[in-house]
């Protein structure tokens, strides 16, 4: 069977590139050849049980990386492993930590994993390992689903903690006198997915990680850092800054890799007239059909959790057998089934959201179906990297969507293959976020006179310290600073912004629990007459308890899924600061559903209406904004000009403080159809309640901010606008126009 | 961004600070050293000395579960800047007592003498911090008398105080004095004895409803982080004299608390208020293996219990009892009992039925008892099913067995 697959992939994919319409929606073609495994023997410096465990699970030699990795570990030098999806990286850090924890009894090592499920999908591995060695190293699981009576115990005598930096912040650190043995010992912290820490989430973990060396520090330890990243542009500056430390890095993989062929699948064009293209969702269903049929093990990706349902319903109507789906909202013991499924082979096909972008386990696929633009490159090739873990023949396709990004990738596949992928950016300097956790780490440990703090030398913390002492927050006394406050700074500063209280979904009839929804997707997804699928059945919501956090569900057949309508409005409650067309001050942004449409299953038409009446989600938060007056365009225009030049201004923005574009929002007021001379402005806010520290920056660094945006439009060689510049589609000369006003001269 | 920069950035955050807490510029400053009864030493220290009476030695040992002399235990109770354990909570007043005639010298590390006569000197010493500076000192000075010391009594220190001081021995890189100390914490047991009859179980609720005593002018305990923080703030300790006297309070009633629930512990027949208390007592002696006086205090429960919801407690309570012991005959009067007092419910008829069917080998007495039950349940109609096919073993004629 393991045999009979790979030939069948590659039948097909010679079959529908032969095929007449299969071959001209094929518009890109990328192939990689097969790479042979670079091995190296176990090194003799590494510990004899450990080298005995590893031959027992059957690693007889390292890849070179591997063994590469073991050597820096070994000599405490800081690194980042950055090869690619299925190269062994868990080794490179398992080894040296084991190895240490092997020699030297009181040795300890903190893992952390961006979210919960990874953390325990590791740590099972962590665990399996540690067993072999026939050493007692207990490795614990610390989160907020620890149990009361294992935190005790993982405290007293765990070797590896595995948690994440949210838990880290909140827990553990203000409580590390509890962990005294632990922080003693410390003789390694390895950070999982650094490339998920960016923007400013980035900024709170490198500043959680600043505390952390301060906190070990004081117990005696001395931790190296270690970290592991998916395919990033800049991994050795990203780990660097998160680390606060230069870092080596480790990106020459010695693992093998089976021949992989990537494609760009364009639909075709349905409607001439109106250049419509057929279903991106068509495609993949029609795709993930056949590639079931050739006994290919395939993941497909979808942009949104309700494409998830839509999907794996299409499939099933296509007779597709054993599809599962698998996205967030789901139980977790219904992830954890489909997880285990697809390991041992029982299950073919999954439809997943981003959900298993990251590193959970689901063994070995052949193929990987982008469906949409995943947003970034980097998102592509991790997405394509699930399929050919073992080294066996794999491919992935990227279907297009009709939007103007996908299209733009269509037809500039180059960019795509060939333009490397994104940095990750963030900024552990961020004013906000690092006043933040100078309190927290002021609360943990005292600050001593001449102790320094990230880019506070010693004078700059005394002078921060002293203007912190003012306000009350802390006391000095025989050249120490004390907290003196009632105030708990860990809990003011939440590193994901407020807490989701989730929402679950009741199934009426059977009074269980069925799925969950987070706080921010309730509005839109659990409204009262939306239809929500669970692994394609479907379920209508028939009363949500806004109080109560609850949706009542009950099972349906029906031929539409809903999608939310919703509105979003920019208010201004206070102006800080203005200079010209630029203003930064503190706005309100309403979001309101204000309805939903039905679309049919199949066709995606629109086939009904239907009002909510809910609240508006309200932010407050802080923005920098420009009204961009005498541009001279008449009312269309100048709205899709605000719009390329607002995409503009993003990307800039984004690029300028070292942030990620999530992190900033955008809205754009004052541009009605019925506005004869309008003045669009353009808001670019804090997308986190009480705002990030970004929205002052921008406006500190305005003239920068506009420059870069101008340029990025007026360089770009491109015809007709493209994500370099005023984004896929855009009007480039309109957002030109807009743009021209915003300078302040 | 240059070092300037950033700290430019830091003082407009800082002074968007909500400004409540800021330090009110005091008129006049007192310092910590003139507060009434202060000793100008580091910590400063405040001492007293009050006549009061020792605690039942049989009682204590119940409610410790172990041998636990009272007269030789250190009282301890601590004010804090916060309610956590967390590293940022400072115990900026630690206070204790103890018994100056069971003890030795006051630093001495040295064994102590036996306690003599029934009311002691008790010596209350409480030290008070002029700010974290002065922490080594106090912690170094109270593991001296901690280690004079033959055990701890708290309220709600297995919790709290002890916890947080084991951290600060930490972060002073000192060791701690409490380690395998044993320690008995006054809170669990007065909610077992007073927590039905008292809506409040915090040690100023218990003074007044269990000792009789009302404190007058005593400030809330909720208060006590802000006014040490008002005063690191200030300099200005005047609201501090308040939070000295509280802690004291607090201390003396910790000995007298214990004294009273050892008197409970040990004659529960004469000195129980209330079922409720007799219950909790008895659940104590028989978890401490005293069979005999846990059921003479259920039996005595049952009795004198007006309250129905009391009465029911007694008499499960009695039942649990006699089930372990194996007193069949007792234990089917103790059902018996319930299904007479409470013939509206279940309980009663199934476990006689439990009793009869399991215990005495008698289905037919067991079928009686439960057809009496009155609530039609599914796990009713389920016995009195199994308990039909027992007494008639032959299978019956579906028609006959719904007829």
């Amino acid at each position: 069977m393991f045999s009979a697959q790979p030939l069948g992939l590659t039948s097909l994919l010679e079959r529908w590139q032969a095929d007449p319409g299969r071959g001209a929606c094929l518009v890109a073609k990328r192939e990689l050849p097969a790479r042979e495994a670079r091995h190296v023997d176990l090194p003799p410096e590494l510990d004899q049980r450990l080298a005995e465990a590893l031959w027992r699970r059957g690693v007889p030699r390292l890849y070179t990386h591997q063994a590469r990795a073991f050597a820096l570990g070994r000599a405490r030098r800081d690194f980042v492993v950055a090869t690619p999806t299925a190269s062994g990286k868990t080794l490179c850090y398992n080894l040296p930590v084991f190895d240490a924890l092997l020699r030297d009894e009181r040795a300890t090592a903190l893992y952390l994993f961006p979210t919960k499920a990874l953390a325990r999908d590791q740590v099972a591995e962590a665990e399996a390992l540690a067993a072999a060695t026939g050493a007692e190293l207990p490795v614990a699981v610390y989160d907020g689903d620890t149990p009361q009576a294992a935190r005790r115990l993982a405290r007293a005598r765990a070797r590896v903690i595995a948690t994440n930096p949210d838990m880290l912040h909140a827990a553990l650190l203000p409580h590390h006198a509890r962990w005294a043995r632990f922080f003693a010992g410390l003789r390694f912290v390895v950070v999982d997915e650094v490339h998920a820490a960016r923007g400013l989430f980035g900024s709170h973990v490198a500043n959680v990680l600043r505390r952390l060396a301060r906190v070990a520090r004081f117990h005696g330890g001395a931790p190296s850092f270690i970290g592991a990243s998916a395919t990033i542009g800049n991994p050795g500056e990203h780990a660097a800054r998160l680390f606060s430390r230069a870092v080596e890095v480790l990106d020459e993989s010695g693992a093998p890799s089976g021949a992989r062929t990537f494609f760009v699948y364009n639909p075709p064009v349905v409607d001439r007239t109106l250049g419509v293209r057929a279903s991106a969702l068509d495609a993949a269903c029609a795709l993930v059909r056949e590639l079931e049929q050739a006994g290919t093990a395939t993941i497909a990706f979808v942009r949104t959790r309700a494409l998830v349902e839509v999907l794996v319903r299409a499939l099933g109507d296509a007779g597709v057998t054993g599809v599962r789906g698998y996205r967030a909202g789901y139980l977790p013991s219904r992830r954890r089934e489909v997880e285990r499924d697809l390991r041992a082979g029982r299950a073919h096909t999954v439809v997943s959201t981003s959900a298993l972008e990251l590193g959970i386990d689901i063994g070995s696929l052949d193929a990987s179906i982008v469906v949409g633009w995943p947003g970034s490159r980097a998102a592509f090739w991790q997405r394509a990297g699930r399929a050919g873990r073992r080294g066996a023949p794999s491919m992935a396709v990227l279907i297009a969507r009709g939007e103007p990004l996908d299209q733009f990738v269509a037809a500039e596949p180059r960019w795509l293959f060939d333009d490397g992928v994104e940095n990750a950016r963030t900024a552990p300097d961020n004013a906000t976020v690092l006043l933040a956790h100078l309190q927290c780490a002021a609360f943990e440990l005292p600050f001593e006179d001449g102790e320094s703090f990230g880019p506070l030398d010693a004078a700059a913390l005394g002078e921060a310290l002293g203007l912190l002492a003012r306000e009350g927050r802390v006391v000095r006394a025989e050249g120490r600073w004390q907290w003196a406050s009632q105030v708990f700074p860990a809990a003011e500063v939440p590193l994901r912004g407020p807490a989701d209280e989730n929402f679950l979904i009741v199934d009426e009839e059977r009074g269980a629990v069925i799925a969950e929804v987070d706080r921010r997707d309730a509005p839109r997804t659990i409204h009262e007459g939306a239809i929500h699928g669970i692994e394609g059945k479907l379920h209508e919501v028939r009363r949500l308890d806004w109080a109560g956090k609850k949706a009542y569900v009950r099972r349906v057949e029906a031929d539409f899924y809903t999608q939310a309508v919703t509105y979003r409005k920019v208010g201004v409650l206070r102006v800080e600061e203005e200079a010209g067309p630029a203003s930064w001050g503190e706005v309100r942004v309403a979001e309101r559903v204000i309805g939903f449409k039905k679309l049919h299953l199949r066709t995606h038409e629109n086939i009904g209406y239907g009002e909510v009446n809910l609240p508006d989600l309200d932010m407050h938060t802080t923005a920098c904004w420009w009204t961009a007056r005498g541009h001279g365009l008449p009312g269309t225009d100048a709205g899709e000009g605000a719009e390329g030049a607002a995409y503009a201004l993003r990307h800039a923005a984004a690029l300028l403080m070292m942030s990620d574009a999530a992190d900033v929002g955008v809205a754009i007021e004052g541009v009605g159809d019925d506005a004869a001379a309008p003045a669009p402005r353009i808001f670019l806010y804090d997308n986190l309640p009480g705002g990030s520290g970004l929205a002052d920056g921008l406006y500190a660094r305005r003239g920068d901010v506009v420059a870069r945006a101008r340029a990025a439009v007026d360089r770009c060689a491109c015809a007709r606008g493209c994500p370099a510049c005023a984004g896929a589609g855009r009007r480039k000369d309109a957002a030109r126009e807009i743009l021209k006003c915003l300078d302040e001269s | 961004m240059s070092g300037r920069e950033l700290i430019d950035n830091l003082k407009r955050r800082i002074a968007r600070f909500d400004t409540s807490a800021a330090p009110a510029r005091a008129a006049s400053r007192l310092r910590v050293a003139e507060l009434p009864g202060a000793r100008d030493e580091r910590p400063v220290r405040f001492h007293t000395r009050l006549r009061v009476e020792s605690s039942d030695v049989a009682g204590t040992a119940v409610l410790a579960g172990a041998a636990f002399d009272s007269r030789r235990a250190l009282y301890l109770d601590t004010e804090t800047t916060g309610l956590s354990t967390t590293a940022g909570t400072l115990p900026f007043l630690i206070g204790y007592a103890w018994f100056e005639a069971a003890s030795a010298r006051p630093t001495g590390r040295a064994a102590s003498a036996q306690p003599t006569g029934c009311a002691g000197e008790l010596c209350v010493e409480q030290l008070l911090m002029r700010g974290p500076e002065d922490e080594r000192a106090a912690l170094e000075r109270l593991a001296d008398r901690v280690r004079s010391c033959s055990g701890l009594v708290t309220f709600n220190g297995r919790s709290f105080d002890v916890p947080l001081l084991e951290v600060r021995y930490v972060l002073s890189r000192l060791r701690s004095p409490f380690a395998e100390l044993p320690h008995l914490d006054l809170l669990a047991p007065s909610r077992r004895l007073f927590g039905s009859r008292m809506s409040s179980c915090r040690l100023v609720a218990l003074e007044e409803g269990v000792l009789g005593e009302r404190r007058e002018g005593d400030i809330g305990g909720h208060l006590i982080p802000g006014l040490y923080n008002e005063y690191l703030r200030s300099g200005d300790a005047s609201g501090l004299a308040g939070v000295v006297d509280h802690n004291r309070r607090d201390i003396v009633s910790m000995p007298r608390l214990l004294a009273v629930l050892a008197r409970k512990v040990a004659r529960p027949l004469e000195e129980a208020e209330d079922a409720y208390e007799l219950i909790a007592v008895g659940r104590m002696h028989l978890g401490g293996g005293d069979a005999d006086t846990g059921l003479r205090c259920f039996e005595r429960a049952a009795r004198i219990a007006t309250l129905p919801r009391a009465r029911r407690l007694a008499l499960v309570a009695l039942a649990h009892a006699l089930r372990r012991r194996g007193d069949v005959e007792a234990l089917a009067g103790v059902w018996e009992r319930y299904a007479r007092d409470f013939p509206g419910e279940n309980l009663g008829y199934v476990e006689l039925a439990k009793v009869h069917e399991h215990r005495r080998r008698d289905p037919a007495a067991a079928l009686k008892a439960a057809a009496a039950a009155p609530e039609t349940t599914e796990s009713l109609l389920r016995r009195l099913r199994r308990l039909r096919a027992r007494i008639a073993p032959t299978p019956v004629p579906r028609a006959a067995a719904t007829a």
